[in-house]
């Protein structure tokens, strides 16, 4: 590897400590909780995991803990494991995942896995491990939703992925072309990367700013096949990069990111919406529109994988209602490379997106406390999923409706209208 | 690699799956390696092999807890002290239920025996003492056998450096794991039954040594002169055990030895080692360990000392016998010549006796007693087991026989009974 890519690899293990983590002296930090599609650190991630325990250990954390994972050993459960062992889940892990986070301490995610794993397998077992996994989960994804936890869900390439993304780069050169296409979304190629981040932090924390003095009392969004009414929930919050956990520690929960985003009112959401990028789940979903009424999908159809749309849908009643809207300008970064890379952390800020499941505590006023009841009863939805999908263009518009029935435009063809 | 490589290799998975472990369908599997939290990540080849084997017999899931060295030492160089306190108790409140339920656990035994070498004693001693702790329920758990677990070694870089260091760097590696699979049976046309023969032969040594009820065993040699007293109705032991769900499996591969526990209080007599002693990261040479009334009265090193009497004092038992091991000086690691810096492969090279904790299950009805009624039978209790070797080619031994009178149990390492 040639120097370059050494000292950007360094840079980038100083941006996820410094902006995505902000890991305090004192702090435990777990790299590699389990999430959806990685059980952990993947273990060809070994050189950047190094890094950033490394300066995890220099900023005074106590203790660096790796939970790692091969890809290739849930490959070879799916090829060779009776087919009724997929309700067994590792628990160790969600349960030292849940430990760090109600312990009040740091937890890296990735967001780095080989989009056609497990392509072709069996979808109801792809379907239970992905409930198991939901199941002993939720409690972790309920400190989330509270913001108690400064946490941070990175992106870096991986065998397989780098095929899926690059496929007319010659094989040899895949993973450094995907290596600098990661630093480039994550700001890492500038002169000073931590500086970039604060000023990109700023312009987007002013967004928000702006739309939540509007308080719009629902949103509606147009579009090739999408003509949908969003409603939003009394006292929502928009938030953009930065976070704050309750206990007053800023984080940057996503890298990269480009969203403005807030939770939905899970019963007021009319209309139908068209996705504009293929959903990368375990089977990949493509050319699929949603209808809802009164907040809930009635009517789910797909050009491709259709039927696992629909399991998806039926993981619990809020897995058919909304829980975030996120706003993303068409010419974002990632969205002007044209590519995509099946990967929600990366094309989720490609474009705007909605998201069906769990909606998000912390983005209502008093929310970050309230029970689950307590939330859904002021409108905010639960559930054990939460699935981004994509529904921004360059055809997208937006408009913001007032309590009186004003509307006032917020994008025109995927473009922010107003000034910051 | 080569083709060779890669069919030994498999090989090996087989003969873990089903000699070491036994897997039975329906069962979870657990792969994990002691002192360093987890598997070296370097050994994803041969995991994936065991994976698939696992599955093949109808595992129910199989999970690895993986480490990763460079990270583990960058703990020790840059983590503050009160880092060492730390414990990861949901690795081991995991594994104890998994166990408790009857399924099986991998260790594997890749250590870089100078892994912590020059790292500051003080965190050093920390982590042992936390480490002790943390471990307690589940050794306590699997005195009991309630799961075919059992230990393997397998090759990394880090050991094999140490093992070959005069070897070409890119042939050290390959040459351990060449050993490896000599050292287990791989390399027979049918490994599987070469062990089903080895296992059997062990036996049949173990169960003569329980039908002589010596009172005790007299070791003689360059640097010892010892006198181990035998509990009544101890029993002798090699190296398959039998779950309560009637599992039985290799509890060590490879294995040579043939074992029981001994009085600890009716040790006499100094012995000296033969090979290092590789614990928890400590590396201790050339030792000689004084016995009166069962308990050390003296221990000195070459190399090593403090780390010696660190060891001794970790609580009382520590300073009496736990386990006494017969191993012929003929056995295939010991004519292999090279010093493994690995207990599991060391002991199977040589006689071995061990501090601390004593083998229930080598007492008659032993797996069902308190731990009051094992020492009132002449079992020792303690939070650790450290086995150290102590034969050669130039070792006798002899079993003391209830009317005093002595017979040949070695001679000069070797056995000296047909079976």
């Amino acid at each position: 590897m040639s120097l370059e890519f050494e000292r950007n690899l360094e840079k980038y293990a100083e941006v996820i400590v410094k902006i995505g983590l902000n890991v305090q002296p004192g702090q435990r930090l777990l790299i590699g909780g389990p999430t959806t599609y990685n059980y952990g650190a993947p273990i060809e991630l070994a050189p950047l995991v190094r890094l950033i325990t490394k300066k995890a250990y220099q900023i005074g954390a106590k203790l660096v803990e790796v939970m790692w994972d091969d890809d290739q050993l849930r490959l070879i459960r799916f090829q060779h494991a009776p087919k009724d062992s997929f309700e067994e889940y590792p628990t160790w892990r969600t349960d030292c995942q849940y430990k760090f986070g109600i312990e009040g301490d740091s937890v890296l995610l990735f967001s780095a896995y080989n989009p056609d794993l497990l392509e072709g397998y069996d979808t109801d077992l792809l379907s239970t491990a992905r409930k198991m996994y939901l199941k002993y989960r939720n409690s972790f994804s309920d400190l989330i939703s509270k913001s108690a936890v400064n946490w941070t869900a990175i992106a870096a390439p991986v065998e397989g992925w780098t095929e899926k993304v690059f496929p007319d780069v010659p094989q040899k050169d895949q993973k450094d072309k995907f290596w600098d296409t990661i630093f480039k979304i994550s700001r890492v190629k500038n002169e000073n990367p931590i500086a970039a981040w604060e000023d990109h932090i700023k312009q987007l924390a002013l967004r928000c700013k702006y739309l939540n003095q509007k308080q719009y009392d629902s949103l509606n969004l147009t579009g090739p096949g999408t003509n949908l009414t969003i409603g939003l929930p009394k006292g929502h919050i928009w938030g953009s990069a930065r976070f704050k956990t309750q206990s007053g520690i800023d984080f940057v929960g996503n890298i990269p990111t480009e969203e403005v985003f807030t939770t939905t009112h899970k019963e007021k959401t009319e209309g139908v919406v068209t996705a504009t990028k293929p959903l990368p789940t375990e089977v990949v979903i493509e050319d699929f529109s949603l209808t809802f009424s009164k907040g809930q999908v009635v009517k789910a159809t797909a050009g491709k994988g259709e039927e696992y749309l629909h399991k998806i849908l039926e993981t619990d009643e809020g897995a058919r209602r909304l829980g975030e809207v996120a706003l993303v300008p068409h010419s974002s970064p990632i969205s002007q490379s044209g590519m995509l890379f099946y990967n929600v952390l990366i094309d989720e800020n490609a474009s705007s997106h909605i998201a069906i499941g769990r909606g998000f505590k912390f983005a209502l006023k008093n929310g970050a406390n309230m029970s689950d009841e307590e939330f859904s009863a002021a409108g905010g939805n639960i559930s054990k999923t939460h699935v981004d999908f994509m529904i921004g263009s360059d055809k997208l518009d937006v408009d913001g409706i007032s309590e009186d029935g004003k509307t006032e435009p917020i994008m025109r063809n995927g473009e922010w209208t107003f000034k910051v | 690699m080569s083709s060779e490589f890669e069919k030994n290799l498999e090989k090996y998975a087989e003969v873990i799956i089903k000699v070491a472990l036994n897997l039975q369908s329906g069962q979870k599997l657990c792969i994990y390696s002691p002192f360093t939290f987890g598997v070296p990540i370097e050994l994803a080849p041969i995991i994936r092999l065991i994976t698939k084997k696992a599955y093949e017999v109808g595992a129910k899931l199989v999970d690895v807890m993986w480490y990763d060295e460079e990270i583990y030492l960058e703990r020790f160089q840059h983590a503050p002290l009160d880092s060492f306190t730390e414990f990861p108790k949901w690795k081991y409140d995991y594994m104890y239920d998994h166990a408790k339920e009857g399924n099986p656990i991998l260790y594997i035994l890749a250590d870089n025996p100078d892994l912590l070498t020059g790292q500051d004693l003080e965190k050093l001693k920390l982590f042992q003492q936390t480490y002790f702790k943390g471990i307690e329920k589940i050794v306590k758990l699997m005195k009991d056998h309630p799961s075919n677990s059992t230990y393997i070694a397998c090759a990394v870089d880090g050991w094999a450096n140490k093992v070959f260091p005069n070897l070409q760097l890119d042939k050290r590696k390959e040459k351990l794991w060449d050993m490896i699979f000599e050292m287990c049976r791989v390399k027979f046309e049918e490994p599987v039954l070469a062990w089903q023969n080895h296992i059997k032969q062990l036996k049949e040594r173990g169960n003569y040594l329980t039908k002589k009820h010596y009172t005790g065993l007299k070791y003689s040699a360059p640097g010892t002169n010892l006198t181990i007293g035998l509990p009544k109705d101890h029993i002798w032991r090699s190296g398959t055990m039998t779950t309560k769900s009637g599992i039985k499996n290799a509890v060590n591969v490879p294995t040579e030895e043939v074992f029981t526990t001994p009085h600890y209080k009716k040790t006499e007599g100094f012995v000296t080692s033969t090979r290092s002693l590789n614990y928890a990261g400590s590396l201790i040479e050339e030792f000689k360990i004084e016995f009166s009334e069962g308990k050390i009265i003296k221990a000195t090193a070459k190399k090593g000392e403090e780390d010696l009497q660190n060891l001794i004092n970790i609580d009382e038992g520590a300073s009496y016998l736990g386990e006494v091991a017969l191993v012929p000086n003929s056995s295939p690691i010991s004519q292999l010549g090279i010093l493994f810096f690995n207990s599991l492969i060391d002991e199977n090279a040589s006689c071995h006796i061990a501090l601390g904790r004593g083998i229930n299950y080598s007492i008659k009805n032993g797996e069902h007693m308190s731990d009051e009624d094992f020492i009132a039978a002449g079992g020792n209790i303690s939070k650790v087991h450290i086995d150290f070797m102590i034969g050669s080619g130039e070792m006798d031994i002899y079993g003391v026989l209830d009317d005093g009178t002595v017979e040949p149990v070695m001679k000069n390492g070797e056995w000296a009974f047909e079976v």
